[in-house]
């Protein structure tokens, strides 16, 4: 208590802060991102725990029958029909057989209306496919869902895998789930199209919700509110793994209850588990010891970075991102064939989404034990809010502690230039006294002698003119003077906010801009938007130049330190904000413009002030999804196949983004152009003001 | 000479006959004596009914074990003799049909699934939403609201004999009812203190299966209770085994063991209480059983088992006559009128409140 308010020690503290600043910010920087990255380091994370005690995962043994053959046939039936026409899907197909089955089965129809459409655009149409199981002997209180995005055989890559394999999976337990009278929850078998935007279709239709470019059509029928969901994208061959993608839309997790579940059940069936492709030796999947290497600790580290890559982008890394949307804990499983070890089955794989299913069939409430926000080392490993928060908030603090130091020194000076102006003021005014006593006798003089010297008045005030332009010279010397108190304070900063602000207003909504003309230059939209980007971009660094006066000063003429401070304070409080939402998005824009932002200052230097600029560049956030769009492309033959793949990706990288935030609402890039960009605007101004304040 | 011949012949057989009198009166005064040590006996443990309240305060799939556990002990009870109408049963009744149930209208205790232990027969008083705390105590301290019916009270009286049994999730201290509310010890203790003031019960078993279940009798101080805990504070109950066919644990380790034991009791059997008190040892309930003897005035290795599980309807055949002492019933009792200055004095005279004898003084 007594440290804050009492006034001794709060001087002796802030004298502590003034004195060793550059220290603490440098040490707190370090220190937050070395503890951040050693949370991947098994002893310092904690291994995963089911706190649902519903759910009792894997304890119900399967009910499939041994050799599941109908799975088996109808996997062939399905390759067969999507071997027809590669160009299409099967939704005829899966309609006549769930139909068949004797379950409620429907369509629905959606379009997309394209953000930047001109007139040759088309409206694109898509149709989903969905059925439901209904339980037998519950009310149709409750639902969950099996969700398979239907990509045509062209469409087929290595980042979207065929997934017809799932249909089969899906059809096969249909059958066997409908002559069970155990399910107390409706299951609905989702078959969307064009993935995450039919899926958000139907999920719009179902909640009755509206989005501005998904038009869908109402549901004929549905169930109760979903409690979760499972993503399945499985190929029809063997699978050698199962790989588990968990980032939602804006960086949203689904319940670690769910993770965990899968796992379990994967394990189960002896069968292997990856985050984002990073498999584990086998014997780690097993024992929570023996991670104490540093093999351990690199494998865990690049799994820990990949699905902060992921994170990251605030874009779904599959469909079940849009069940985030509405608080629907959702996951993707996909099956990942290899040339050699493949013999997970689709009997297999049978197993585990029924395991899954009836565990989660044991549910009585959503969702809410276990973790939402967290970072996954490994399978069995999770770091918690509780344990990344502190280090980023470290890493932060530099950035705090700056604006603070910054703020205070600016005070003490503002009182020193009031001290020294008062002075000068009481000089001026003694001067301009004596001045004033010798016009006043001219003037007498003159008044005596009843205008005898008219001419020698005239004069005297010619010589008084003169002496008052002196006084203008002097007023003009004030424009590059710092104690010129139109330099000081915030009056001489606002333009540079109000102009960033300015700036900022103009990245978010340029790109629409830009949209309507377009069509008229014939240029393919992805450039578009780039070259939109980067003139706004050029404009924007050139702000500083036009603000500098005409005067003899060639420096920008602002309290540099407050516009530091104000910005360093905002910097925090907007990566703080960031982090609490998307937390590898703030670790990542915090671990580069950190220790640049805390770095720039005016100096007299032309190197040092172009080394500044070119770092603060490198740091901007166009640099920043440049250097995504390398690390994407990476690696390639040679470093202009790197270059050149790499400003592909960052075009692709950049329209994604944008479209994102058209259809789904992602934040991501609001944040980089709205919140990111304008402070980073103000820190441009720093270097370019005069280091004489 | 003869004469004195006959007076000899007459004066043995005299000798002879009361000899034989002497004796035979002696066998016929200790034949008495073994005859009243027999009505006695009738009446030594003192009870003369049982009742059973057997709670379950879990409900929900994931809490099947709590389930099967009150209901076996139930067939239990039911099968040595506790009628329906003398028992209690509180149970969320959540099981049977659930829709999670993959064998509707059953409850299993075992993975064999030999018996359904709830079969047609099962009489549960308080059900679902009922079992509530206030709902317990009420039963136990008889203060219910008028409208309840016979079936849903707990008719005993001082002559009576009560197992209770509870069974949930319990911790230090308290045990959890319906996932809303909480039964504390203190209040548990308080509520057996009240039956006992107003001689609800004769002897009372108090039996519980949960985790940290020995907090539960810590604070209790009425006397004549007997009270068994299958864990110590800061241990945990486990579970005993999973029925993989229904996806749950089906029972509680110690209510396997205590059932298993009871399996081999009959009803006319000699089975003590210090005999189930060691029904479970360390290496097979892993929790450390603890019991309460000290509020309990008997040897507990002379206490049948029957004594609280069973309600044994004792008949026992006299083929000789007893004599019954003839009650007073000629004169009329007198009706005593008072004034409001006299009704005091008179109350106070009337005051003197004892316990009924041991042998109801009619038979006497």
């Amino acid at each position: 208590m007594g440290l804050l308010t009492n006034e001794h020690s709060r001087n002796r503290l802030v004298k502590l802060l003034l004195a060793h600043d550059n220290k603490l910010c440098c040490v707190s920087y370090i220190a937050g991102v070395v503890w951040f990255l050693a949370l991947a380091y098994q002893p310092f994370n904690a291994g995963t725990y089911f706190s649902e005690n519903a759910l009792l995962p894997g304890l119900v043994e399967s009910e499939l029958p041994p050799m599941f053959v109908s799975a088996l046939q109808i996997k062939d039936e399905i390759h067969s029909e999507m071997e027809k026409d590669k160009k299409k899907t099967p939704h005829a197909w899966i309609y006549k057989n769930f139909r068949e089955i004797g379950l409620e089965t429907y369509q629905q129809n959606f379009s997309l209306i394209y953000p930047f459409r001109s007139v040759t655009t088309q409206i694109v149409t898509g149709e989903n496919v969905f059925s439901i199981l209904r339980a037998r002997r519950a009310a149709s209180t409750e639902a969950l869902v099996l969700s398979i995005p239907l990509r045509p055989l062209i469409n087929v890559n290595k980042e979207r895998p065929a997934t017809h394999g799932g249909i089969a999976l899906a059809l096969a337990l249909a059958k066997e789930f409908k002559r069970k009278p155990y399910w107390s929850k409706d299951i609905i078998f989702l078959f969307s199209d064009f993935d995450e935007i039919g899926t958000l279709a139907w999920l719009d239709a179902y909640h009755k919700t509206e989005s501005e470019y998904i038009k869908a059509n109402d549901l004929p029928a549905r169930s109760g509110p979903i409690q979760a969901a499972v993503n399945l994208e499985l190929p029809a061959q063997d699978v050698s793994y199962y790989n588990l993608l968990l980032e939602g839309l804006n960086g949203q997790l689904p319940n670690l209850d769910l993770v965990n579940l899968v796992v379990r059940l994967c394990r189960r069936e002896r069968s292997q588990v990856a985050i984002h492709h990073s498999l584990e030796k086998r014997r780690h999947q097993y024992s929570d010891s023996h991670g104490e290497s540093w093999d351990d600790f690199k494998l865990s580290l690049s799994t820990m970075m990949r699905m902060m890559w992921y994170q990251a982008s605030g874009a779904p890394s599959g469909n079940h991102g849009m069940f985030h949307k509405y608080h629907i804990e959702a996951l993707t499983v996909q099956g990942v064939v290899k040339k050699k070890g493949s013999h997970n089955d689709i009997i297999t794989s049978a197993r585990i989404v029924e395991g899954v299913f009836r565990s989660l069939n044991n549910l009585l409430e959503r969702f809410h034990q276990s973790f939402f926000f967290y970072l996954l080392p490994a399978t069995n490993r999770y770091v918690s809010i509780g344990m990344y928060m502190p280090a980023f908030g470290l890493m932060i603090l530099a950035s705090l502690i700056k604006g603070i130091t910054l703020w205070i020194v600016c005070g003490d000076l503002k009182e020193k230039r009031a001290l020294e102006a008062k002075k000068l003021k009481e000089e001026k005014e003694k001067s301009k006294d004596d001045k004033g006593d010798e016009k006043t006798d001219k003037k007498s003089e003159s008044e005596d002698k009843e205008k005898a010297e008219v001419e020698e008045v005239l004069t005297k005030v010619k010589e008084h003119v003169k002496e008052e332009s002196k006084d203008d010279e002097f007023d003009d010397d004030d424009e590059g003077d710092p104690n010129n108190p139109a330099n000081q304070g915030l009056i001489s900063i606002t333009p540079i906010i109000l102009v960033s602000l300015l700036l900022a207003w103009m990245a978010h909504q340029g790109p629409e801009l830009m949209m309507r003309i377009m069509p008229k230059f014939r240029i393919h939209t992805e450039d578009m938007v780039i070259y939109s980007m980067l003139a706004i971009f050029t404009a924007a660094v050139m702000y500083p130049k036009l603000m500098i006066r005409k005067s003899s000063n060639p420096n920008l003429m602002i309290d540099w330190r407050l516009l530091k401070s104000i910005a360093l304070i905002g910097q925090t409080l907007a990566l703080a904000c960031v982090a609490l939402l998307n937390i590898s998005q703030a670790f990542f824009l915090a671990a580069f413009m950190v220790p640049v932002t805390c770095s720039v200052w005016p100096t007299k230097s032309r190197v040092m002030r172009w080394v500044q600029l070119i770092a603060l560049v490198m740091v901007s956030m166009l640099f920043l999804m440049f250097v995504v769009g390398l690390i994407s492309a990476w690696p390639q033959t040679s470093t202009w196949d790197l270059i050149m793949k790499g400003y592909a990706n960052t075009k692709h990288l950049i329209f994604l983004g944008l479209m994102d935030a058209y259809l789904f609402n992602a934040w991501s890039e609001m944040i980089g152009s709205a919140i990111i960009f304008p402070l980073w605007l103000l820190f441009w101004a720093v270097p370019w003001a005069d280091p004489s304040f | 000479m003869v004469d004195t011949g006959e007076n000899s012949i007459m004066k043995y057989t005299f000798i002879f006959n009361s000899c034989i009198l002497i004796v035979f009166s002696t066998y016929v005064h200790v034949g008495n004596a073994n005859h009243d040590e027999q009505v006695n006996e009738f009446f030594k443990s003192g009870h003369t009914n049982n009742w059973a309240v057997l709670v379950d305060a879990s409900r929900f799939w994931f809490n099947y074990r709590h389930h099967a556990n009150v209901l076996s002990l139930y067939r239990s009870v039911k099968r040595l003799g506790i009628p329906d109408s003398q028992i209690i049963l509180m149970v969320a009744d959540d099981m049977a049909c659930n829709p999670r149930n993959p064998r509707p209208a059953t409850v299993f205790n075992n993975q064999n699934q030999h018996i359904n232990v709830y079969g047609d027969d099962v009489e549960v008083d308080y059900r679902g939403y009922e079992v509530t705390v206030e709902n317990f105590i009420r039963v136990l301290t008889g203060r219910l609201p008028e409208s309840t019916p016979r079936s849903k009270r707990l008719l005993s009286d001082e002559r009576s004999n009560i197992l209770v049994y509870m069974t949930g999730h319990g911790g230090d201290g308290f045990l959890k009812f319906q996932d809303a509310e909480e039964v504390s010890n203190v209040e548990l203790a308080d509520a057996f203190e009240q039956m006992w003031q107003k001689q609800r019960y004769h002897e009372l078993f108090f039996m519980i299966d949960t985790c940290q279940a020995e907090s539960m009798f810590q604070k209790f101080y009425s006397p004549n209770i007997l009270a068994v805990a299958s864990s110590r504070v800061g241990e945990d109950s486990l579970s005993h085994h999973v029925d993989p066919a229904l996806g749950v644990y089906v029972i509680d380790r110690y209510t396997y063991y205590a059932l298993e034991f009871l399996e081999n009791v009959k009803p006319g059997s000699k089975k003590t209480m210090a005999q189930f008190f060691k029904v479970c040892p360390k290496h097979l309930c892993i929790s450390t059983v603890s019991t309460r003897t000290d509020l309990f005035p008997r040897d507990v290795s002379h206490t049948l088992l029957t004594d609280f599980f069973g309600s044994v309807r004792n008949v026992e055949l006299l083929t000789e006559t007893s004599p019954l002492s003839k009650i007073n019933t000629s004169s009329p009792t007198k009706v005593e009128t008072c004034s409001k200055d006299t009704c005091k004095v008179m109350n106070k005279k009337l005051e003197k409140f004892s316990y009924p004898d041991q042998i109801p003084k009619i038979l006497i």
